[in-house]
């Protein structure tokens, strides 16, 4: 895994073979074949083409870094906040802050739209997009309040895409060399990440 | 009344006589050749081979109407394209071409009346052009022979006397030309020669003249004589001694009727005056002679010698071809996948949402605060050692 590895490359979606398995599950969802009736009198290489449409458009939702997850969910952590006072923990000053083995989630929900001759053709199409990964532990460095780095000894997870609660792709992680270390570049601010939530804050 | 029906009778026979020749006609013409009936008449020609004339004639460009247009661009891959794709069968030479030549060919000589043309086939590669004259000269009947002293000359008719024996429209027979007899070796040795009298003279067997064969258009123009054939000459057998007449006595012979005497087969393809021919005296011949006529002459017809036909190359240069080829398949591809785009152009899906406004990002199942051993190294910007210290928190305190 690099920093600038997205869910794209997660989900290997340049592949051809992948896309055409996603695809092939994809042609039996209701909402496909509803389009394909619609689409009944037209040529059949637009019938052909509506999946390939799809696929190129949900590439677009899911062009997001996996570090940039990491980060937005390792900055929403409560128990790093006390670093961002200033007073206690000065900006000069590097904190290497353990974790131990959890776990973090991404769900987003991209909508896509058919468009015939730039009219829409049928319903709008949602898809499950969720992203799960297991660390066992992870070494943050924290500087002025923020998260400069990252070092995991371990990453594990898997990736799932759904239409209708037809699982299109799904994808596990590679192996990964260790130590992995991911930098954040000028870093993430703690406590600042948006639509973040922390499960163990209780 | 029954003249009448007489003179329907005769016109009906007429009529189907008259559509039977149209009828047979009809089929002379079909068969693209020369009738058995018209090649009895078809001695005096010139023979003239014909081979297609080469690249001096373009024929790229078409008549349409009063003007000409060039084929050449458009027959690019017609011509690219094997002669088996249209089913057709490749031809050597060109029949309107070699025909026009033909016509060309009688046209230049005053004496050509008419002109035929068969075209090449299988047995036969290139065509030929016959020239046909109506020279009168070129015919004669025999006279009869009667030696003097005969007595049956008195039963010939008186108005048969003037009649010439024989007349050569050819300038090439020499005026007494000894007659190549040669005995052939398979026959048995001939009996001892015995003077020949004046009167057998054997007269000069006819010889073929030569033959003009003209090849078109501009290969070096090859004369093609037709040899004469060899006389055979078989030993001359005594007659028997009872029949044998005496020799100072004059023979008559009888002369053949006059409707059954057939004119020698003559070729004249000189167009020059005739030199005047020999004329042979009647003499009296001795009738029972063995001696074998020389082969009549071989026919007329004689084919020009089989000449390779020029093989042109068709269409343009193989590159052009193949530049040809790959844009108009290039065109073709362009277009598709031109065609392919727009309609593929017709079908897009939309992104509504990304739905990264909305999403979600837990972490489930860490640590609980203050159950494990963290490590907090506080260490300035400045990395030293005096100023670097490390905090070991134990498990269960408060960071």
């Amino acid at each position: 895994m690099t920093s600038s590895a997205s869910l794209i490359t997660f989900f290997d979606l340049d592949s051809p073979h992948v896309r055409k398995e996603g695809l092939a599950a994809f042609a039996a969802t209701g909402a496909l074949r509803g389009i394909q009736t619609l689409l009944t009198a037209a040529p059949p290489i637009l019938q052909t083409h509506i999946g390939e449409s799809i696929t190129d458009a949900l590439k677009t939702a899911l062009d997001v870094r996996i570090v940039d997850i990491l980060a937005q969910a390792w900055s929403a952590r409560r128990d790093l906040a006390p670093y961002t006072d200033e007073a206690k923990y000065p900006a000069n000053q590097i904190i290497d802050h353990t974790l131990t083995k959890h776990e973090i989630r991404s769900v987003h929900k991209p909508r896509v739209q058919i468009m015939l001759d730039h009219s829409p053709l049928g319903p709008e199409m949602e898809f499950d997009v969720a992203l799960s990964l297991n660390i066992d532990s992870a070494v943050l460095r924290v500087k002025n309040g923020r998260i400069m780095s990252a070092r995991l000894s371990r990453i594990t997870g898997v990736g799932t895409i759904k239409c209708e609660g037809a699982m299109l792709f799904q994808r596990p992680t590679k192996s990964v060399a260790l130590p992995l270390t991911i930098t954040f570049g000028a870093g993430t601010p703690i406590g600042k990440a948006k639509n973040a939530a922390v499960a163990d804050a209780a | 009344m029954a003249a009448r029906r007489l003179w329907y009778s005769i016109a009906s026979f007429a009529a189907l006589l008259a559509l039977l020749a149209v009828a047979r006609a009809d089929d002379v013409q079909k068969n693209n050749g020369v009738h058995v009936d018209k090649e009895r008449l078809l001695t005096d020609f010139v023979i003239l081979a014909i081979q297609p004339d080469g690249d001096e004639r373009d024929y790229r460009m078409v008549e349409v109407g009063k003007t000409k247009i060039d084929a050449g661009p458009m027959g690019v891959v017609v011509n690219a394209l094997p002669f088996d794709f249209f089913g057709l069968r490749k031809l050597k030479h060109d029949p309107a071409a070699e025909l026009a030549q033909c016509w060309a060919a009688c046209r230049k000589r005053t004496v050509c009346r008419d002109a035929i043309y068969e075209p090449a086939n299988a047995n036969r590669p290139v065509g030929v052009c016959r020239l046909r004259t109506y020279d009168a000269k070129a015919f004669g009947k025999m006279a009869p022979i009667v030696e003097a002293g005969d007595e049956r000359k008195s039963r010939i008719p008186p108005k048969r006397e003037p009649r010439r024996p024989l007349v050569r429209a050819t300038a090439e027979i020499p005026a007494v030309a000894p007659p190549s007899v040669e005995p052939t070796t398979t026959r048995p040795p001939p009996p001892p020669k015995r003077p020949i009298r004046p009167h057998e003279v054997i007269p000069p067997p006819p010889r073929v003249p030569s033959i003009t064969v003209e090849h078109f258009p501009l290969p070096p123009r090859q004369i093609v004589e037709a040899a004469a054939p060899p006389v055979v000459a078989e030993p001359v057998t005594p007659p028997p001694k009872e029949e044998a007449p005496p020799a100072e006595e004059p023979v008559v012979v009888e002369p053949p009727p006059a409707e059954t005497v057939e004119p020698p087969v003559l070729e004249t393809p000189t167009f020059g005056e005739p030199e005047t021919p020999p004329v042979t005296e009647p003499v009296a011949s001795r009738p029972p002679t063995s001696i074998f006529e020389p082969q009549p002459p071989p026919e007329a017809v004689v084919e020009a010698p089989i000449a390779t036909p020029v093989q042109r190359e068709r269409g343009l240069p193989l590159w052009v071809v193949i530049a040809s080829v790959v844009a108009v398949l290039g065109g073709a591809t362009l277009y598709w996948r031109n065609h392919r785009v727009r309609t593929l152009g017709r079908v897009t899906a939309r992104l509504i949402s990304d739905g990264l406004d909305d999403r979600t990002v837990r972490i489930v199942g860490a640590e609980q605060r203050g159950l494990d051993l963290r490590f907090v190294v506080k260490a300035t910007a400045a990395i030293d050692a005096p100023g670097t210290h490390i905090e070991l928190i134990p498990k269960g305190a408060a960071a």
